[in-house]
C-alpha cells in the first residue's frame, strides 16, 4: 500500500469515526440534558416525563406482562398491511404495465387519491368495516399502497425497451416478458418501495389504532394521553422508534442479500 | 444461389396527431442464401423499420415479404440488451428457454459456441464484468443459439469505440461465416458496409425505396479489417457516398 493510500484510509476512517461519535454523542447529550432538567426541577416532569422514568415505565410494562402483547399486535398488523400492500401494488403495477389505456385512464385518480389525507377516511372505514383490526389494517394499506403503485409502475414502464424487444424476437409471451425482463429489472425499485412501505404501514397502523383499538402501541399512547400519563405516552413513542428501526434494518439486510 | 427472402412493395407510414410520415414507399429486394447483405442510407430513412417488419415485430405495414421454407430468422440489436442480473451462459440460453428448446443438446451447443469464441472462462461471470466487445459477442451468440439460418443486424457495432468496432466486426463476420448464416445488416457506416458485405443496398432518403445495389468485389477478400486495404475499397466508398448524399 502506498503512503498516499495509507493517509487516505486514515483520514477516511477518522471521518467515519467522527460521524458515528457525533451521532451517538448528540443523542446522549439531549437525553442527558433532558434528565438533568427534570432532576433539578427546571421542567415539569408531569408533562415532559424524562429518560430514566421512561426506561422504568418500559421495564414495568414488560413485567406486568402486556407490553409484549401490545408490541406484537402493532407489529403483526404492520406486517399484514405491509405484505398486502406489496402484493397488491405489484399486481396493480403489472396490470397498468400491460394496459397503457387503463394506466392513462386511472392516472389522474391515483394522483388525487395520493394527495387525499387517508385519515379522513377513518370514520367511513369504521362504519363500513367495523371498529376492529380490519379497519386498522385497511387504513395502513390505503396510506401506503398508492405511493407504492406509483413508484413501481413508473419503474415497470421504464424497463429497457431493447431487452423487451429481444424477448419478443424470440417469441416471448407477455408473461415471459414480465418474468425475464420487467420484474428482474425492477427488483431495486420494488425493494425500495418496500422500504418506504414499512414506514408508511407503521404510520397507518398507529393512526388506525388511534381511531379504534383495544391494544397496540397506538392504543397505549392514546390511553396514556387520556389519563394524562405522559410517561406512558413517551414510552410508547420510544417503542415505536425501536420497532421502526427494527423493520428498517430487516429490509436493509434483505436488500443486501438480494444483491441488486 | 437460392433466394431465401423476397420483399415485395412494402409501404409503411407513421401516423400521429400532427400528421403522417411516410417512412418506406415501394421497397422491394431479394436476399440469397449465404450472402452478407448490408442496407445503408442516411439516418432516419427507415432502416431499422425494415428489420422490425421482417422480424415480425412490426405488423402495421402494407405490402408483403416471403421467406423460403425452413428459414428461421433471428435479430441482433444496436444495444447489446443483455440482462445484467444473469451470467453470460444464462444470457445466451434465454432464447432457448423461451422457444422451449432448453435441452442438453442445445445447451452444449451454446457452451461450444462460447468456448469457440473465447468466452469459455466467462460463462459464469455477470455481464457487467465484460468489455464492450465481449458483450457484443455474447449478444451474437445469444442470437445464434437458437440456430437461425438468417440474422438481422441493426447497427451492431455503433455503440462501440473505433478500435473495438473493427475488432468486433471481424469477430462477428468470422462467426456468421463459420456458422453459415445469411445476414442482413443495417448500418449508416459506409466503410463497414463495404468491408463486410457481399452486396450493399442503398436506400433513398425518406420515403425510402431501393436506390441502387452494389455487388462488392474486392481482390483477395478475407477479413473485414483486411478488406479495407483492398484497392477497390475507395472506388465503392465514393460511389456509395454519392448515392447516399444525392
Amino acid at each position: 500500500m502506498s503512503k498516499r493510500q495509507e493517509l487516505f484510509l486514515k483520514k477516511y476512517k477518522r471521518k467515519q469515526l467522527f460521524i458515528k461519535f457525533v451521532q451517538i454523542f448528540s443523542a446522549i447529550l439531549v437525553l442527558g440534558i433532558w434528565e438533568m432538567l427534570a432532576r433539578f426541577n427546571f421542567i415539569d416532569t408531569f408533562i415532559t416525563s424524562y429518560p430514566s422514568k421512561i426506561f422504568i415505565t418500559i421495564v414495568n410494562l414488560f413485567k406486568e406482562g402486556n407490553l409484549i402483547h401490545h408490541i406484537m399486535v402493532t407489529l403483526g398488523e404492520t406486517l399484514i398491511a405491509f405484505f398486502i400492500t406489496g402484493v397488491v401494488s405489484v399486481l396493480i403495477s403489472i396490470l397498468l404495465y400491460r394496459s397503457e389505456i387503463l394506466s392513462k385512464i386511472i392516472d389522474p385518480y391515483l394522483t388525487i387519491l395520493n394527495s387525499l389525507p387517508k385519515v379522513a377516511l377513518g370514520p367511513i372505514l369504521i362504519i363500513w368495516i367495523g371498529a376492529n383490526k380490519k379497519s386498522i389494517i385497511v387504513m395502513a394499506i390505503l396510506i401506503s399502497v398508492i405511493v407504492s403503485i406509483q413508484s413501481i409502475s413508473v419503474g415497470f414502464k421504464n424497463t429497457n425497451k431493447s431487452r423487451i424487444k429481444i424477448l419478443k424476437i424470440f417469441g416471448a409471451s407477455e408473461w415471459e416478458i414480465l418474468k425475464y425482463a420487467v420484474i428482474p429489472s425492477n427488483y431495486k425499485i420494488i425493494v425500495n418501495a418496500c422500504k418506504i412501505n414499512t414506514g408508511l404501514c407503521l404510520i397507518g397502523i398507529v393512526m388506525g389504532e388511534f381511531l379504534t383499538s383495544k391494544s397496540g402501541i397506538g392504543y397505549l399512547i392514546l390511553y396514556g394521553s387520556q389519563v394524562f400519563n405522559l410517561d406512558l405516552v413517551m414510552s410508547g413513542i420510544v417503542i415505536l422508534l425501536i420497532i421502526s428501526m427494527l423493520l428498517y434494518s430487516v429490509i436493509s439486510s434483505i436488500e443486501k442479500h438480494l444483491d441488486c | 444461389m437460392n433466394k431465401i427472402l423476397s420483399v415485395n412493395n412494402i409501404f409503411k407510414s407513421y401516423n400521429n396527431k400532427n400528421g403522417e410520415v411516410v417512412a418506406i414507399d415501394g421497397l422491394s429486394f431479394d436476399v440469397f442464401e449465404g450472402e452478407f447483405l448490408s442496407i445503408i442510407g442516411s439516418s432516419g430513412c427507415g432502416k431499422s423499420t425494415i428489420l422490425n417488419i421482417l422480424s415480425g415485430l412490426d405488423k402495421d405495414y402494407e405490402g408483403s415479404y416471403k421467406f423460403a421454407d425452413g428459414i428461421t430468422p433471428s435479430y441482433m440489436l444496436q444495444e447489446d440488451a443483455l440482462f445484467p442480473w444473469l451470467t453470460v451462459l444464462e444470457n445466451t440460453v434465454i432464447g432457448l428457454k423461451i422457444q422451449k428448446k432448453y435441452n442438453k443438446e442445445n445447451i452444449d451447443y451454446v457452451k461450444h459456441l462460447l468456448t469457440k469464441y473465447g468466452l469459455k472462462d466467462f460463462m459464469d461471470t455477470k455481464i457487467n464484468n465484460l468489455s464492450g466487445g465481449m458483450k457484443q459477442r455474447v449478444a451474437l451468440i445469444r442470437t445464434i443459439a437458437t440456430k437461425p439460418n438468417l440474422i438481422f443486424l441493426d447497427e451492431p457495432f455503433s455503440a462501440l469505440d473505433y478500435q473495438t468496432r473493427l475488432k468486433v466486426s471481424d469477430d462477428i463476420y468470422k462467426i456468421v461465416k463459420e456458422e453459415n448464416i445469411t445476414v442482413i445488416m443495417v448500418t449508416h457506416n459506409i466503410s463497414e458496409a463495404i468491408s463486410v458485405s457481399d452486396r450493399v443496398l442503398v436506400l433513398s432518403k425518406r420515403p425510402s425505396r431501393v436506390k441502387s445495389i452494389y455487388e462488392i468485389q474486392l481482390s483477395n477478400k478475407t477479413t473485414p479489417i483486411n478488406n479495407r486495404k483492398a484497392p477497390e475499397f475507395q472506388y465503392y466508398y465514393d460511389k456509395l457516398w454519392k448515392d447516399i448524399d444525392e
